[in-house]
């Protein structure tokens, strides 16, 4: 069984190899290689899913040792368990759908071949993270998806925004991971304290079910471990790159920055939650940034004029909500809701995709009216926005509002903000809605509805989207780790009022164009330049590189060009050379200046000994 | 009555002379000669000590010491008649490029 896992772990791989090395011209065959292999590795998940199920989900791993040191052996694997499977299901189901659908998205884009190479490149990586056995393959398969998300958002890279943008997410990345990487290595030497020096995440687990002492470094590795999730999961104060990731092509969005790389860190939450369990105050930490995060980036999508941009933030506050679940103790309710987010997220996105494919424009603003001209896009993306508010019966309303019932339970200001964070998610997604769907017509030319190729996966992910709260998602998660939380029934009717007040709202307001919020725009208009500068945190970035950074490093450069450089390396060699210019002149040449200088020699050694003696 | 102090105080004049030479003359000949008094100064001393000690493995070791001395002898000649043969003069103040 577990050669069909390596099958679809390395499948998309050499769909990335076969098209880079070979069909590069040959746009068509391209596309179908890399659709392809990502729909084999999708249809070889179910086969893995199904024989497994039958079996009762039992715990499969197998490793290939790849670099033997002396107390640490580096492995490579594949680990097949309950949350691999369920994250490999979603990589490979999700992705092939938006695979399909670049097809029609990217269709006369020059570069099509590549892109569909870089996705095939994304799509490896991120199954090495699900099915990794260990911190080593998962920091290289981290960095890696780090890569090929750079080489997607800059795949318009004529462009300067999306050359900006793909540094600015692979810098901003880094600077978690870094955390991670130290994380790592303290981790692989208190292994080593413990008794046995190893990354391996099952080893690691049974070392650590007694850790006696330890709490202040467990602390630190925590935190360091969840720096890199900051990163790639986009928390506060990391964020800045995900808007602008926004750049990239609209199926990237749908595929990366929605649905699997920034649920990256909230998996490895997850995976490594026998890590975090044991350190309550890095949970606390970890919690109180995620519903930070998910308050901050929702007040910024209120006020985004982008359709992609209102998306991004709102997969922000999303993450943020999946990283409180996980702080506040629940790392099954975090990853229920990264299923049901990636489906409805996904969905949202090519639905916005297959707008601006229609219009040419990103600007909700001069759309409008688009619900009679694209039915398909229209129903699906009422679907995902209703699922993303939490509406009953479709799938976000069961994992938000687990959620929100453990933050009832376990920690109440946490639960005032998660709630705040639904009202506002409600709000801002009516007002996309309504603006591009129900408002007067803005546009001037007649928009069509998208090709079969790009609606398909419209209503497959919607089909999801709608029911993914009754395949029994949440028990199956649960009882990978702990007990299912139980139902509170007015925090479930409170959180689904709230939804439901704001998008009444958000219809009067944008749809119905009712002026509810005049009197309130005068006395808020600070908010809203704060919000629309987005807290400035880009600008404190800004002047933190400009003025902290280049000088530190103008200094290191100066350090290095005069000590180094200067000093050392050429100092040195002036040294030796002036030495040699005095020395020379000793060798004169005369035989006998030799003969004198070598019995004055011998005569003071003999003396000095006789002396010594 | 002659001790070993006469012998080693002999050789240690001989050893002097020798290295005067060696260092104020300038001619290449000379020099070599003067290298000839080192060796015999050398060997002088071996033979008291071995004589002294009642050992012979000093007297073995000058047998040795003056078969390298006539090597040396040979090479220093035919050095010299080199020299000459191609500089045209033996004070070695003009022979003097062995240097930077």
């Amino acid at each position: 069984m577990l050669a069909l896992g390596w099958l679809i772990l390395f499948l998309p791989l050499m769909a990335c190899l076969v098209i880079a090395g070979t069909t590069l011209k040959h746009e068509k065959i391209s596309a179908w290689i890399a659709c392809g292999a990502l729909s084999l590795s999708f249809i070889f998940s179910i086969i893995l899913f199904a024989v497994l199920a039958a079996q009762g989900f039992p715990t499969l791993q197998s490793t290939v040792t790849i670099l033997p040191l002396e107390h640490l052996r580096l492995e490579f694997g594949v680990l097949i368990d309950r949350l691999s499977l369920i994250m490999l299901l979603v990589v490979t189901g999700i992705g092939s759908g938006i695979f399909f659908y670049s097809m029609g998205y990217m269709k006369e884009d020059k570069g099509y071949s590549r892109y569909f190479a870089s996705l095939s490149l994304f799509a490896f990586s991120m199954l090495g993270i699900v099915v990794s056995t260990n911190f080593f393959q998962t920091f290289i398969f981290w960095e890696l998806v780090g890569v090929s998300s750079y080489l997607l958002i800059g795949h318009w890279y004529q462009k300067d925004e999306a050359a900006d943008a793909g540094k600015k997410a692979f810098i901003t990345t880094r600077v978690g991971d870094v955390g991670f990487l130290i994380g790592i290595l303290f981790l692989s030497s208190l292994s080593a304290t413990l008794g046995k020096q190893t990354l391996d995440f099952q080893a690691l687990s049974e070392l650590l079910g007694h850790p006696a002492g330890h709490e202040f470094i467990l602390t630190a590795i925590c935190l360091l471990v969840f720096c890199g999730v900051l990163g790639k999961s986009a928390q506060f104060p990391l964020h800045v790159w995900l808007p602008d990731a926004m750049e990239g092509p609209t199926p990237v969005s749908a595929l990366i920055h929605a649905a699997t790389m920034v649920a990256a860190g909230v998996y490895l939450l997850a995976r490594v939650y026998f890590l975090f369990i044991l350190s309550p105050t890095a949970l606390s930490v970890i919690a109180g940034i995620g519903a930070f995060t998910a308050l901050i980036a929702a007040t910024m999508a209120l006020v985004q004029p982008d359709i992609k941009k209102i998306l991004a933030y709102s997969t922000l506050s999303q993450l943020g909500y999946m990283v409180m679940a996980a702080g506040l103790g629940s790392s099954s309710a975090a990853m229920y809701h990264l299923v049901t987010h990636a489906f409805f997220k996904a969905l949202l996105f090519l639905g916005a995709g297959s707008v601006i494919h229609a219009l040419h424009t990103q600007n909700i603003l001069e759309m409008g009216g688009l619900f009679r001209k694209m039915p398909v896009t229209a129903w699906t993306f009422l679907i995902g926005f209703l699922a993303l508010a939490g509406v009953y019966p479709l799938s976000g309303f069961w994992s938000k509002d687990e959620i929100l019932t453990l933050a009832f339970t376990v920690n109440r200001p946490l639960f005032w903000i998660g709630a705040g964070t639904a009202f506002l998610t409600a709000f801002y997604m009516g007002r996309l809605f309504f603006t591009v769907f129900l408002s007067e017509p803005k546009w001037k030319k007649e928009p069509h509805e998208s090709p079969r190729v790009m609606t398909t996966p419209l209503l497959l992910l919607a089909f999801f989207a709608a029911t993914g709260g009754f395949f029994g998602l949440g028990t199956f998660l649960h009882s990978h780790y702990d007990q299912a939380i139980a139902w509170n029934f007015s925090v479930v009717a409170g959180s689904l009022t709230l939804s439901l007040v704001a998008i009444l709202l958000s219809y009067l307001i944008y749809a119905l164009d009712i002026p509810l919020l005049k009197p309130f725009e005068k006395p808020f208009s600070p908010v809203a330049g704060l919000l629309i500068k987005k807290y400035y945190m880009d600008d404190l970035y800004d002047v933190l590189v400009k003025y902290v950074q280049q000088n530190f490093a103008g200094l290191c450069d100066l350090f290095e060009r005069v000590v180094v450089v200067k000093g050392m390396v050429n100092g040195t060699a002036q040294l030796t050379g002036w030495a040699g210019d005095r020395l020379r002149c000793l060798q004169t040449g005369k035989v006998q200046f030799y003969a004198f200088a070598f019995s004055a020699g011998v005569t003071l050694i003999t003396l000095f000994w006789i002396v010594l003696r | 009555m002659i001790t070993l102090n006469h012998y080693l105080i002999l050789s240690g004049c001989l050893f002097a002379i020798g290295m005067y030479g060696i260092i104020t003359r300038r001619n290449a000949l000379l020099i070599l000669l003067s290298v000839e008094l080192l060796f015999n100064a050398a060997n002088l001393s071996f033979v008291a000590y071995a004589r002294y000690l009642g050992d012979l493995t000093g007297q073995v070791f000058v047998f040795f010491t003056m078969v390298v001395a006539a090597c040396e002898v040979a090479i220093g000649l035919a050095v010299a008649i080199l020299l000459f043969r191609t500089r045209e003069t033996l004070n070695t103040d003009e022979i003097n490029t062995l240097k930077w």
